[in-house]
């Protein structure tokens, strides 16, 4: 897209490498640092901030079921999984596991967890679920066109963003049933969030763009040009950017002075991959870590003065997940093939 | 990325009560040593609970991609994805459809998507007909004539129910809206597995084997205008001229032409050029290599509605190498 990154500063931080004979399909870190991984064969490894050399292993799902979905739950003590065994379960970082609900025969591919709504919401089929603190099932609805493909909380909780084929559907969390808001589009919405103003809700589409509404003022917008399906999301609070995966570097758009309409796309980490797979920004900082579909990881500044460091290098396996620990100081990577790579950064990052 | 074979899928049709759950039953319950994982539809009826079924709810969606007549089934695009995801190969994906569907929108899906292609083949269309009831069906509604010139594996079940007389009408009415399809004959879907999944017939060497009726002109009154149109050419191809054409018939009359289908003799190859297409969406790719001593010849197939013969022979015609 833009022009080669010069020279890429070379960093080796100290890093830690595990493999596991599955697919990783998911990450997240609990508060207290401990790392959990979602796999290809329903299980979920548990590796702590001081002994991950030897994870445990935890089956939330049947075996031979592949985890789907993975999310830190609200309290950031455990996690919540959903598999393609219909179940969506909670695992704590002792490794206990109480199953939230289920939906026989449907993958449950789909979920969201908002902190501070206190709510988790999870999909199978067409239809949306939401439970609370305590696991009581406090809203569903089954009233979408097609399987739900997407969820996003908007900041405060109060209501749940829906992705489905023709548009998306904002639902009140209070009372998910009434005053459903229709957000129409034609074509196939295949993931969803909500911009951390609340303002904006943007879909991901198969026909490789991204589709955004502004509640405020109606107006919608479009943004086209990836080489792929956008399949990662992540959001730098302020100056509020979008980073995207999709495109051969990070694309990233920025809410900023009446943008994105009308506004190029801020494209870091160009010249160093093929296809970036997935996102994640810091979580104080305004720096993005990028995973290539060739196993490349970069971490770079979400600014025009690019900043590239190279974490890891390309080994021909799709990058799937990238989470960074609640206080940024690591990072860590799966992949296709099954391998984890922990970066400790507490010593140096690139802005 | 460490390459593996594309995992074959196998799409199932056939007007309901035809023995589809029958076959399904059966692939899921017999001791064949391999894994398939079954997509069914939602008004299935599937008496095994097994974590090889996932729920299907066709969803039958327009791509805004500029092809007017393509539709892919959004649903299946995600839950093939999701399948990818678990340990261990899968020998393959079965893919039901309700006995009212289309089979175009399951099979675009696979041409159409890039991360589905990327992993999983679309292998066969198998359509199930039922011998007793075919030609009612035919008489009343149109999807199964369509089911049946889609298809590249037709059973004809229930066969313990007609004549040996009816049987030889049925067979007929369905070579002239297929030509091409591996027939099998049977009672409750007994034919070994072996000979159903896993065939590349998209491959389309395999349309060799049913060499006798492909060149098979033929006066048959159609059902639902469905016709095909076989055709064979002595000479080389000229691969630009026959991309040019097939390219713009396809892009004009594409919806019509429900799938084409052919084994080309393209100058300067020592391979044989195979190419097929549902609707616009069509894909080629060098197939066996000819044998020294083996005489060379062209052959295509287009099976739909509205076929100009003589149009299309002169077209092909035109795609000789100078």
């Amino acid at each position: 897209m833009m022009q080669a990154c010069d020279n890429p500063q070379i960093q080796v931080p100290p890093r830690q490498e595990l493999s596991f004979d599955a697919a990783i399909t998911g990450l997240a870190f609990l508060a207290e640092g401990t790392l959990a991984t979602g796999l290809g064969d329903g299980s979920v490894r548990l590796i702590g901030p001081e002994d991950s050399a030897s994870p445990r292993t935890v089956q939330p799902h049947r075996e031979g079921a592949a985890v789907l979905a993975l999310a830190t739950d609200i309290d950031g003590a455990g996690i919540v999984t959903g598999g393609d065994d219909g179940r969506v379960v909670r695992t704590d970082a002792r490794g206990e596991v109480s199953v939230l609900m289920e939906f026989p025969g449907r993958q449950a591919d789909v979920l969201a967890v908002s902190p501070s709504g206190g709510l988790r919401a999870a999909a199978g089929g067409r239809e949306v679920r939401l439970l609370d603190r305590a696991g009581e099932t406090v809203g569903a609805s089954a009233d979408h066109p097609s399987t739900v493909t997407g969820l996003a909380f908007n900041p405060k909780g109060k209501r749940l963003a829906v992705s489905h084929y023709g548009g998306a559907t904002l639902r009140w969390t209070g009372k998910l049933i009434q005053g459903a808001t229709k957000l129409e589009w034609r074509g196939s919405h295949i993931g969803i969030t909500w911009s951390p103003d609340g303002t904006t809700v943007l879909t991901a589409m198969q026909e490789r763009e991204l589709h955004g509404w502004r509640l405020t003022d109606h107006q919608t917008m479009s943004m086209a040009g990836y080489a792929a399906k956008v399949r990662s999301m992540d959001w730098l609070r302020r100056p509020m950017t979008l980073a995207t995966s999709g495109g051969d570097c990070v694309t990233a758009w920025s809410f900023t002075g009446g943008g994105p309409m009308g506004k190029p796309p801020l494209e870091v980490g160009s010249g160093l991959g093929r296809l970036v797979t997935c996102v994640a920004v810091h979580p104080k900082n305004p720096i993005v870590a990028a995973g290539f579909d060739e196993g490349q990881v970069i971490v770079c500044a979400l600014s025009r003065q690019e900043k590239v460091v190279r974490l890891r290098w390309p080994d021909s396996e799709r990058v799937i997940a990238l989470a960074w620990s609640y206080n940024g100081t690591r990072l860590a990577v799966g992949t296709e093939a099954g391998a984890v790579s922990l970066f400790d950064l507490s010593k140096g990052l690139p802005a | 990325m460490p390459e593996t074979a594309p995992i074959p899928v196998t799409v199932l049709t056939g007007y309901l009560g035809a023995g589809k759950t029958t076959l399904l039953n059966r692939v899921l319950s017999e001791e064949h040593g391999r894994k398939y994982a079954v997509i069914v539809n939602e008004f299935g009826e599937i008496g095994i609970d097994n974590e090889l079924i996932v729920n299907a709810d066709e969803e039958v969606f327009e791509m805004n991609n500029g092809c007017i007549c393509c539709t892919v089934r959004g649903d299946l695009i995600r839950i093939i994805g999701n399948l990818l995801k678990r340990k261990g190969q899968l020998d393959g994906i079965l893919i039901e459809t309700t006995g009212l569907a289309d089979p175009a929108p399951v099979a675009q899906t696979f041409f159409v998507d890039e991360e589905v292609r990327a992993k999983a083949k679309l292998d066969s269309i198998v359509t199930v007909v039922d011998a007793k009831h075919l030609a009612a069906r035919l008489e009343d509604s149109h999807e199964t004539a369509e089911q049946i010139a889609f298809a590249d594996t037709i059973l004809i079940n229930k066969l313990d129910l007609v004549s040996a007389d009816e049987l030889a009408q049925i067979e007929a009415r369905i070579r002239a809206l297929n030509p091409t399809a591996v027939i099998h004959r049977t009672e409750r879907c007994l034919v070994p597995i072996d000979d159903l999944l896993d065939q590349r017939a998209f491959d389309l060497d395999r349309i060799l084997a049913v060499e006798p009726n492909f060149l098979g002109e033929d006066d048959h009154q159609h059902d639902d205008a469905i016709t095909s149109v076989a055709l064979r050419q002595d000479g080389a191809i000229d691969i630009n001229k026959f991309n040019a054409w097939i390219s713009a018939l396809l892009r004009t009359r594409g919806q019509d032409i429900l799938r084409s289908k052919g084994i080309l003799n393209i100058k300067g190859s020592p391979d044989r050029f195979v190419f097929q297409a549902v609707h616009m969406l069509m894909e080629g790719d060098d197939g066996k290599r000819w044998r020294r001593d083996e005489p060379r010849d062209s052959k295509l197939v287009f099976i739909g509605r509205n076929l100009d013969p003589a149009e299309l022979r002169a077209g092909f015609a035109a795609c000789l190498a100078a």
